[in-house]
């Protein structure tokens, strides 16, 4: 749909995206910059530089509306560097409310379609600090409505022409003016994944026995019409036992308001229901609706058609800080639904994916310095050249096989020759030779026999030595080239630390704290493919650590800290893996607060002692939050359950230290790299397989009456721990004598979960090269991939995340089939 | 105990047991307490509902709603149960046949469980002790739709 559809110049349409994504970070960051350095004309000049790329880029590209909006930012910018405005609060969130209208507009072309919200309020506020230059009419520009306030609560009451027509009774209203925070718009607006979104208010009748089962009933009952994004009060709380008499519902759903009034009208259990549309302004999905309005007109056929009157009434879209930032609205109420230990049906699952890629489109593109690619391309040279000597060698290994054969025959004809000569020289001697003169003829008949290789040896040493320092080469080479691959892939960490100084600071607004972010190491590189999937657990860690772990500024003072608190944010290298740090100097984690939740919430036995680094290790567990209420930002109590879950996806691992009263640090490790793994090899029957050195604990070698059962399965004690035993022979079905001196065990899993795999014999460490299994084999529970070995046999690299997660459900299942023949 | 309520008069009004097309609905009725199946027992059939089968634990109802799918409209469920409870039973039965109407029947005081329920699918619930005109209100409800 774009308007610039020439199919030779997708390249171009790609090059362009790439770099205005960049240069609207680039934006963003040297406002921010300005922000707290009013004075920074470098900030200034970079603004303006990347304003203009902008434009001049768009404009060649002939997306109008994107040059237009942009031209108005260069003109404010200009006069900022002409010093004719003064830089403040107001400009600097007007400029920010600027750049996410710009980068909506950018999502909006990538996903082939066009921006049709309205920018008119972020104009006009731009227009009208320009205007005079004094800072009277930025006090205007503030005072006037959509847009310095567009950034945080989004103009309230932009009427809508269509609305006052219909009379409907479930009439349409702005997700901003119900007091959603920018957050939960977001989330809701990610996890609809395109349905109608309604607001359903339900009262519930007191007299009800039950009454504090109401909420969850009309709950069940709003599910069974859709998708229920959100609850107020939140569905954990519905599920602790107090009775709210109302209970706002935020459903995603097909269905119009008469069927949902309908399902939310329980007999005996709620008395009245009101349900509004929720429209999210100027927010409308990547697809090709023809019709904007719709989905927030009332009924889909009692709509009166939307007038093209009706688009520019759409309010500017609230900022969200970041656009392309995937929420887990639906996967959190999930994963709440799953610690009640019920199933949600897979459909609402895909909602969830869906909502996840907003605006991603064909295969990323990655930027790589010029110098590596020299590089790659020098090592690739050597490697020709490398090659050509391997063929050399192989030539001469010929020739020297022919010299040999060569050598051999003349040798074998001597010693006939010598045979046959020996008889007539017995003959002589007995016909009273000298034997001294026999032995002078011998030698010198037979004397080159020992000189016969001399020449081929001579030749075999100088081709030995060739090949072996070329092989050695060679495994340099490769070696190089690995890493060098690997470096291509390998990406700065400021990719993403560089949208965090944007989200802390809009976070720290909203929970009014003052916070200072601190960046460190964003020159570290990564895989591209970790950074990708690393940002969602970062940005939920960082949440956290404002939400939860600094304080405010009141309790700060109090707390005889400084005002502002600090975040720090830091990733460093350590060998093979990437450290990043997450620390804040706030109020750290409450060990007894964390007890006492994880006791109440049934996580944790009242009776047993944990040690601090336990107790903190519970705050990973799903359903689990301390915060007193829970807030939209990071309370849902699951945020560092998924975090711990994508880490861990990543192969990596989080951990977190805290001292009470002084701040929380949230340790993330991390493998360089996906695609190559150290692995520990180990021999199972005939079969190798690698586990990931990672997840190796430590190994051990036992005899089999060193094994116990207890309760029916195999255990063995290491130091004081008892750690339970999977016999990797049974769990793959491979056949092996079981019976033997001495069995070998590999403790693998983390701190918490260990199990040891009886495996026949341990191998050694090795580098293995994941490769991927076809679709066929990837439902295979325990294998995450294949490698081939150095013999060219392959082997199979083991999951072990889900190792533990089958060696569990075994159990559980064999409990269960027990307790059934008991019973 | 029988009181004259429980009998009404068929002639003032079409019995609430009976479909749109003159059947009546079917009930199973899964309940471990004999006292407890007789008297919802009595309640549908007082109102023209058809009770197929009474079971006396989870695994039976669940057993017994695989046997009787498709001809049956509604289960009721008592939460306590030996053998297999009724929350576990109606995971089953939604996991069976996820349109499975389910009603749960619980004493006061299990408002946990009843949460659990309804979040797994159970339409609605029941309290004991039962009171016919709760009882017969919520079955309406749950058919109704």
């Amino acid at each position: 749909m774009s308007d610039y559809l020439d199919p030779n110049n997708e390249e171009l349409l790609k090059d362009f995206f790439s770099e205005a994504q960049g240069q609207v970070d680039l934006l963003e960051q040297n406002i921010l910059v300005l922000e707290n350095d009013p004075g920074n004309r470098d900030a200034v000049d970079e603004i303006f530089r990347a304003a203009h790329t902008l434009k001049g880029g768009s404009s060649t590209v002939e997306m109008t509306e994107l040059a237009e909006f942009t031209h108005l930012i260069e003109d404010l910018l200009d006069d900022i560097r002409a010093d004719k405005v003064r830089v403040d609060g107001g400009l600097v969130d007007a400029l920010l409310a600027a750049i996410d209208i710009v980068k909506e507009m950018l999502d909006k072309r990538m996903a082939g379609s066009r921006y049709a919200g309205d920018a008119t309020g972020v104009k006009s506020a731009l227009s009208a600090y320009r205007a005079s230059g004094s800072s009277k009419a930025a006090a205007k520009a503030r005072q006037a409505p959509p847009a310095p306030a567009a950034r945080t609560s989004p103009p309230a009451a932009e009427p809508k022409p269509a609305a006052p027509k219909a009379a409907a009774r479930q009439e349409t209203v702005s997700a901003s003016a119900l007091g959603l925070s920018e957050y939960e718009i977001l989330e809701l607006r990610e996890s609809a994944a395109g349905k109608r979104v309604w607001r359903v208010e339900i009262d519930f009748d007191e007299s009800n026995v039950m009454n504090t089962v109401s909420a969850i009933h009309a709950f069940a009952a709003m599910r069974d019409a859709g998708t229920v994004l959100k609850t107020e009060p939140d569905f954990e709380k519905l599920y602790e036992d107090t009775f709210y008499p109302t209970v706002r519902y935020f459903v995603a759903s097909d269905a119009d308001g008469d069927e949902l009034e309908r399902r939310a009208m329980i007999p005996d259990v709620s008395t009245a229901a009101r349900i509004v549309s929720v429209a999210f302004e100027g927010v409308q999905k990547a697809e090709p609706a023809p019709a904007p309005a719709a989905p927030r007109s009332q009924g889909p056929a009692a709509a009166p058609k939307p007038t093209p009157a009706a688009r520019p009434a759409q309010p500017a879209r609230p900022a969200s800080p970041e656009t392309a930032t995937p929420s887990g609205g639906v996967g959190e109420l999930q994963a709440e639904l799953a610690k009640a230990g019920l199933q949600r049906e897979a459909a609402d699952d895909e909602h969830g994916h869906d909502a996840r890629k907003p605006g991603q489109q064909g295969g990323s593109i990655l930027r790589v310095d010029s110098r590596r690619i020299d590089n790659l391309l020098n090592l690739v040279s050597e490697a020709v050249i490398n090659k050509a000597t391997f063929n050399q060698i192989s030539s001469q290994f010929g020739e020297m096989q022919n010299s040999l054969s060569i050598a051999q025959s003349t040798h074998r004809d001597k010693l006939k020759e010598l045979f046959d000569a020996l008889p007539e020289y017995l003959e002589a001697i007995r016909q009273g030779r000298a034997v001294k003169e026999v032995k002078k003829e011998v030698l010198e008949r037979f004397g080159g026999l020992f000189a016969g290789f001399d020449a081929f040896e001579a030749e075999y040493k100088t081709n030995a030595a060739k090949f072996r320092a070329t092989a050695q080469n060679l495994g340099r080479i490769t070696g190089d080239l690995q890493e060098g691959v690997m470096r291509i892939r390998m990406v700065p960490i400021s990719q993403i630390f560089s949208r965090f100084p944007r989200l802390v600071r809009d976070l720290s607004r909203t929970l009014q704290k003052k916070v200072d972010l601190r960046i460190e190491g964003e020159e570290t590189e990564l895989d591209k493919s970790v950074i990708e999937d690393l940002l969602d657990p970062l940005m939920h860690a960082v949440r956290n650590a404002l939400d939860h772990g600094v304080e405010t500024p009141d309790e700060r003072l109090r707390a005889g800290k400084a005002e502002d608190g600090t975040v720090l944010l830091k990733a460093s290298n350590e060998g093979n893996m990437i450290i990043i740090e997450i620390a804040d100097d706030g109020k750290g984690i409450d060990v007894e607060a964390v007890k006492k939740k994880a006791v109440e919430r049934g996580i944790l036995h009242p009776s047993k002692v944990l040690t601090d680094n336990e107790a903190f290790a519970l705050i990973f567990e799903p359903g689990f939050s301390t915060a007193k209420s829970v807030t939209n930002i990071s309370g849902r109590g699951v945020g560092l359950d998924v975090v711990k879950r994508q880490i861990e996806k990543l192969n990596g691992s989080v951990s977190v230290s805290s001292q009470h009263g002084k701040g929380t640090r949230f340790t993330i490790k991390l493998p360089l790299t996906l695609a190559i793994i150290q692995g520990l090899l180990v021999r199972v029957g005939k079969e190798i397989y690698s586990i990931p050195i990672t997840s190796v604990v430590e190994s051990h070698r036992i005899k089999p009456s060193e094994i116990r059962m207890i309760d029916n399965y195999e255990v063995f004690n290491v130091r004081n721990d008892v750690v339970s035993l999977l016999r990797l022979d049974r769990l793959f079905r491979i056949r092996t004598a079981e019976q033997r001196e001495y069995n070998f065990v590999v403790i693998v899993g983390t701190s918490d979960k260990k199990v040891g795999l009886m495996v026949d014999s341990l191998i050694g460490e090795e580098d293995v090269v994941i490769k991927p299994l076809r679709d066929q084999y990837t439902n295979s529970p325990g294998i995450a991939g294949a490698s081939i070995l150095g013999d060219g046999s392959v082997c199979l690299i083991i999951d072990v995340s889900q190792l533990l997660e089958l060696g569990l459900k075994r159990e559980l299942e064999e409990r269960r089939r027990l307790e059934m023949t008991i019973r | 105990m029988k009181t004259k309520d429980d009998f009404p008069s068929l002639n003032e009004r079409k019995p609430e047991g009976m479909k749109p097309d003159g059947t009546p609905w079917r009930v199973l009725i899964v309940d471990d307490s004999m006292f407890v199946a007789k008297q919802i027992t009595q309640i549908l059939t007082s109102e023209g509902y058809q009770v197929v089968h009474t079971a006396a634990d989870g695994l039976e109802g669940y057993e017994k709603y695989k046997e009787l799918y498709p001809n049956i409209d509604l289960v009721t469920m008592d939460i306590t149960m030996p053998r297999m409870d009724g929350l576990s039973a109606l995971q089953k039965i939604i996991e069976f046949d996820k349109n499975a109407k389910v009603i749960m029947i619980s004493a006061l005081g299990k408002q946990d469980l009843v949460k659990q329920a309804l979040v797994a699918g159970a339409k609605n619930y029941i309290v004991k002790p039962l009171d016919r005109k709760k009882v017969l209100e919520r079955l309406q409800s749950v058919l109704g739709k």
